[in-house]
């Protein structure tokens, strides 16, 4: 896993390559680094304290089931696996990638917007969206100081 | 009948300039932007922590007054606010209020505050936290340290605890007691696709008018040797439920007096380290006022405004205020003015009127010193709304006889000079009872402000009420809840917005066999036939009448599923201490303990769906012009390429619509009414009470709109709806047709309110003006006859399209520019673009020949 600008590019470059596993992928690595140097070089610091004691399955799959990932989280650690899980808390279905991208990457809670444009269905406790989603900005906005990329 | 002393002249001469203090804190604000406040959720979440509520599977009233106890303890006691917080987002930062009130205690530790309640709706803020406060829509500021606060401490003990997630998780888990997908609640997910129906018990569950009249007659020392006094020893579970019930009661009012006596010691600190004369007075008498009110019963018009509001504050911590409304003001109120002024010389007097309006004037700032919790997308549906506080004047009183008093007239003119839009002002008239004056001064006040007050017909509305049980007493007490809705004051526990159900997903349902375009190919409803193959329109209307009990059904459904959480886990001291019925019968409103026990939808799109369905019954079956089928790809194709069909539907003339003085679709209009009306009245709610059918859409026929299709009525894809009980925009150029066919719905199916929206153009004479509408009114609401017709309620917006453009070019001049949505009252300038056009796109009368203003599309990028 690479640092800095180029890992943004990377993350954020190719719209083709866009991926679930690699968000979730970069997020555990942010998690892992959030107090070493690496991380705190990129704003990560305290960032390991969002799931400390905090233990939630989450699933994020597409509609045709094509793409599929977990987040597992247990009490500070985060495990990211490919396909989906017979047992979670959340399980987000969208429609395709990009609407999973615009939840991530557009800057409000537009998780809401994306389930009043019918754009996801979600199955499970909402409170773990809403915990995700501000974990997912803050990293994003916050912490890489990102711009919105969809309005 | 109290007669009317006031003198009207110096009431009219009196303006904010004679008040300059007032005038300056309103300035304030204005300039401010709402703060979130974390004082609530911090205290509560505490107090559930320490005391292992968390863990609990059911929480009493006894504990849950105990919590309310514990916050009304320890909340910051504030006098005066010293600062409030700027547009964050453009740069600005806090500046100083140089707060005047003389009502001390807040609803929030801010000067203008969000309430945040966990319990309810509050994590769907969670994911804003970092970004709220610079959104570009209605932002809130919260600190970085607040909002670190909310993130790790405050939050996460809710996420099974809330009462939208306690409701799935009991009602819809497998044998693992796991959710799951299959197990996940068609009801939910429904709710979830927005476009059916919305429950809102998930958010707030305090839409009614408690009961200030035994705060204002013994105090709430009164109420606590009251309580006391019915605690009887628990032989058996009765008794026990009672004992419990009569202790929470004591609990949370000892909690409010203890809140007064903080603030007092408060002002009383302020006061000693105070250099200023002037100042040192006002909070001393601060001091002395609230170390008497509310614990004891007020003698003065100033004390009975403390105890009101004081106790109003208090209600907020318990629930979410959406709606919650403080009643009938001006009849509250009289007794203590009217002992206040009955000594006064003439001179004296004049200085007393002049007092109480300015009284009035800071109440009204205080009433909107928080707004609901709105998360960015919310504004979609929600846009510019505040929290709905409804103040009710005027009407009749408990003997039917002419209620307006002077109270009422300042009450009028406090609203005409501060132009909030909270509180919602509503003033009751009886067009056989009330005096043509006092209908002028309605008019004139509407034509002063551009919006201000509603105004609902009591001839209309007793019947309506009487209709579905209320007493002649009951009903001719009722005041306005919210936006439109008529309850019995401090006696109808009714939730009047319990269910929002979009009717036009009922006819999406029956004119595609049970889905609905915007959820795609799924089945979502019961299969009620390919419309193509129906051979009448009564086919037809079955289908219809079948898609909109199921949709009623599954709403009612999720409506009580969440009642009996909020039952068993959020109990409410605090309300059902202010209430009729509870003290008597030992028994919390939840629980049933109101004298009154309904519960209310409100309906929207009406008027769409009523035109759609004379549509399809002219061209489809009378005339056989148009094929079903055909009908179908012209709604797929959103018109494009059938611009016959599309030339047949939308033009007026052709095809016959509500709103126009047209039997052919009144007499529709009257079936579906009727049809919702029975419906949902023959179901029982989860205090075994009957629902009551609204017509008021706030902002959802914009929001909603958005995500349907075409309609048969020629509405095009993602276009509003039309608001409220309003007719379709431009389908007449003649007020009185609009008002003859509104007129002929049986008021008894509109039990739960109704927003009719007119707008008028403002004209170079106001007094020609206030004739002509003052004329309107009454005849619309059948003054001197004996009627049933349903002109139930009216609002006005009167402002020319000219000032609303250039609102949206200049919002920065127009700040406090106040417009009727559906029901409530919102400032222009919050407004989203799509609402903005909405009501730039009403049909405008010129109310002299009572006829349409030619108009332009309006052209504006959403």
């Amino acid at each position: 896993m690479t640092e800095g600008a180029s890992f943004l590019d990377w993350l954020l470059g190719n719209t083709e390559d866009w991926s679930v596993e690699r968000f979730l992928g970069f997020m555990k690595w942010a998690f892992e680094h959030s107090d070493h140097t690496s991380g705190a070089a990129l704003g990560l610091k305290g960032y390991h304290e969002n799931i400390e004691n905090f233990k939630a399955v989450y699933v994020f799959e597409t509609e045709d089931h094509l793409v599929q990932a977990t987040a597992c989280f247990n009490d500070g650690s985060m495990v990211v696996g490919t396909g989906g899980a017979t047992k979670w808390d959340l399980k987000i279905s969208f429609k395709d990638v990009l609407a999973l991208w615009k939840f991530i990457f557009s800057g409000g809670n537009d998780i809401v917007d994306s389930m009043l444009a019918n754009d996801v269905q979600v199955y499970g406790n909402l409170n773990y969206l809403y915990k995700f989603g501000f974990m997912a900005k803050d990293l994003v906005f916050q912490r890489l100081g990102l711009k919105r990329i969809f309005v | 009948m109290a007669g009317i002393t006031i003198n009207h002249e110096n009431l009219s001469c009196w303006d904010l300039a004679q008040f300059p203090k007032l005038m300056a804190l309103r300035d304030k604000y204005f300039a401010a932007i709402p703060e979130m406040c974390i004082e609530r959720p911090r205290l509560i979440t505490q107090y559930h922590l320490q005391n292992g509520l968390f863990d609990k599977n059911k929480i009493s009233i006894l504990d849950k007054a105990k919590t309310y106890r514990y916050v009304l303890e320890n909340r910051l006691p504030i006098v005066w606010h010293e600062k409030a917080m700027g547009r964050h987002d453009v740069g600005a930062d806090r500046f100083d209020v140089e707060d005047t009130s003389p009502f001390a205690g807040s609803t929030t530790s801010k000067f203008k505050g969000v309430l945040l309640y966990p319990e309810l709706f509050g994590l769907v803020m969670w994911p804003e936290l970092n970004t709220v406060s610079t959104r570009p829509s209605n932002p809130f500021y919260i600190s970085k340290k607040d909002a670190e606060e909310l993130n790790f401490k405050i939050y996460p003990p809710w996420m099974k605890k809330t009462v939208w997630e306690i409701t799935r998780y009991r009602h819809y888990c497998n044998q693992f007691q796991e959710p799951t997908t299959d197990d996940y609640p068609d009801e939910m997910k429904l709710f979830q696709n927005v476009v059916f129906f919305l429950t809102s018990k998930a958010i707030c569950i305090s839409h009614c008018i408690p009961d200030f009249s035994m705060v204002l007659k013994v105090g709430l020392s009164g109420m606590i040797l009251d309580a006391k006094e019915k605690k009887i020893s628990s032989e058996n579970d009765e008794e026990v439920r009672q004992y419990e019930f009569y202790s929470a009661v004591v609990e949370v009012l000892e909690g409010i007096i203890s809140y007064s006596k903080r603030l007092a010691d408060e002002a009383a600190r302020l006061a000693a380290s105070s250099n200023d004369a002037e100042t040192k007075d006002k909070l001393s008498e601060i001091v002395n006022r609230y170390r008497k009110i509310p614990e004891s019963k007020p003698d003065t018009f100033l004390e009975a405004l403390t105890a009101i509001w004081t106790c109003w504050t208090a209600l907020h911590l318990e629930n979410a205020n959406i709606g919650l409304s403080l009643g009938r003001l001006d009849q509250l109120l009289y007794p203590f003015y009217e002992k206040d002024v009955a000594s006064l010389c003439k001179q004296k007097r004049t200085e007393y009127d002049k007092c109480a309006l300015e009284l009035l004037c800071y109440l009204w700032l205080k009433i909107g010193d928080h707004v609901p919790t709105m998360l960015e997308a919310g504004e979609q549906l929600f846009g510019g709304t505040g929290s709905n506080q409804a103040v009710t004047i005027g009407g009749v009183d408990e003997k039917g006889e002419d209620a307006v008093n002077d109270v009422t007239y300042l009450i009028l003119r406090a609203a005409e000079l501060m132009r909030l839009r909270d509180p919602n002002l509503a003033a009751r008239y009886h067009p056989d009872k009330n005096s043509r004056d006092y209908l002028k001064r309605l008019s004139e006040v509407n034509i002063k402000t551009g919006a201000i007050p509603a105004i609902h017909n009591d001839k209309a509305v007793l019947k309506a009420l009487m209709s579905k049980g209320d007493s002649e007493g009951q009903a001719r007490d009722y005041g306005i809840v919210g936006c439109v809705e008529p309850v019995s004051s401090g006696r109808t526990f009714g939730h009047n917005a319990a269910i929002i159900l979009n009717l036009a997903s009922a006819l999406e349902l029956a004119l595609y066999d049970g889905k609905h375009r915007h959820t795609g190919p799924k089945q979502i409803s019961p299969k009620t036939g390919d419309p193509t193959t129906f051979g009448s329109f009564r086919d037809f209307w079955l289908a219809f009448q079948e898609q909109t009990k199921w949709l009623i059904n599954r709403a009612t459904t999720l409506n009580d599923q969440l009642g009996k959480t909020h039952q068993e886990f959020y109990p409410t001291p605090v309300l059902s201490a202010f209430f009729k019925g509870p003290m008597d019968k030992g028994m919390d409103v939840l629980q049933g303990g109101a004298e009154i026990n309904s519960s209310g939808a409100a309906i929207i799109g009406l008027a769409d769906v009523v035109d759609s369905l004379s549509a399809i019954k002219k061209w489809v079956y009378d005339k056989k012009q148009i094929p079903f089928s055909r009908l179908l790809e012209a709604l797929e194709a959103d018109f494009e390429g059938f611009s016959d069909i599309f030339g047949l539907l939308e033009n007026t003339n052709k095809t016959p619509k509500f709103g126009n003085d047209d039997n052919y679709a009144d007499s529709i209009a009257i079936e579906v009414v009727s049809f919702l009306d029975k419906e949902f009245y023959a179901r029982k709610n989860y205090r075994d009470a009957n629902y009551r059918v609204g017509y008021w859409t706030m902002t959802f026929h914009a929001g909603i709109g958005k995500f349907t299709g075409a309609l048969p009525n020629g509405r095009r894809s993602q276009a509003n709806f039309a608001s409220g009980i309003t007719p379709v925009s431009n389908v007449t150029h003649y007020l009185s047709k609009t008002l003859n066919s509104l007129a002929k719905l049986p008021v008894q199916a509109l039990s739960s309110g109704a927003a009719l929206n007119i707008k008028y153009t403002p004209e170079p004479d106001p007094n020609i003006m206030c004739d002509h509408f003052a004329a309107t009114v009454d005849a619309f609401f059948g003054k001197g006859e004996e009627t049933n017709h349903g002109g139930i309620q009216i609002q006005f917006n009167v402002t020319s399209q000219e000032t609303f453009l250039e609102a949206m070019n200049h919002p920065e001049k127009y700040f406090d520019l106040p417009v009727r949505v559906s029901g409530y009252t919102a400032y222009f300038v919050d407004l989203n673009r799509q609402m903005q056009k909405e009501i730039m796109e009403r049909t405008e009368y010129l109310l002299s020949p009572g006829q349409a203003q030619p108009s332009a599309p309006v052209d504006i990028q959403i």
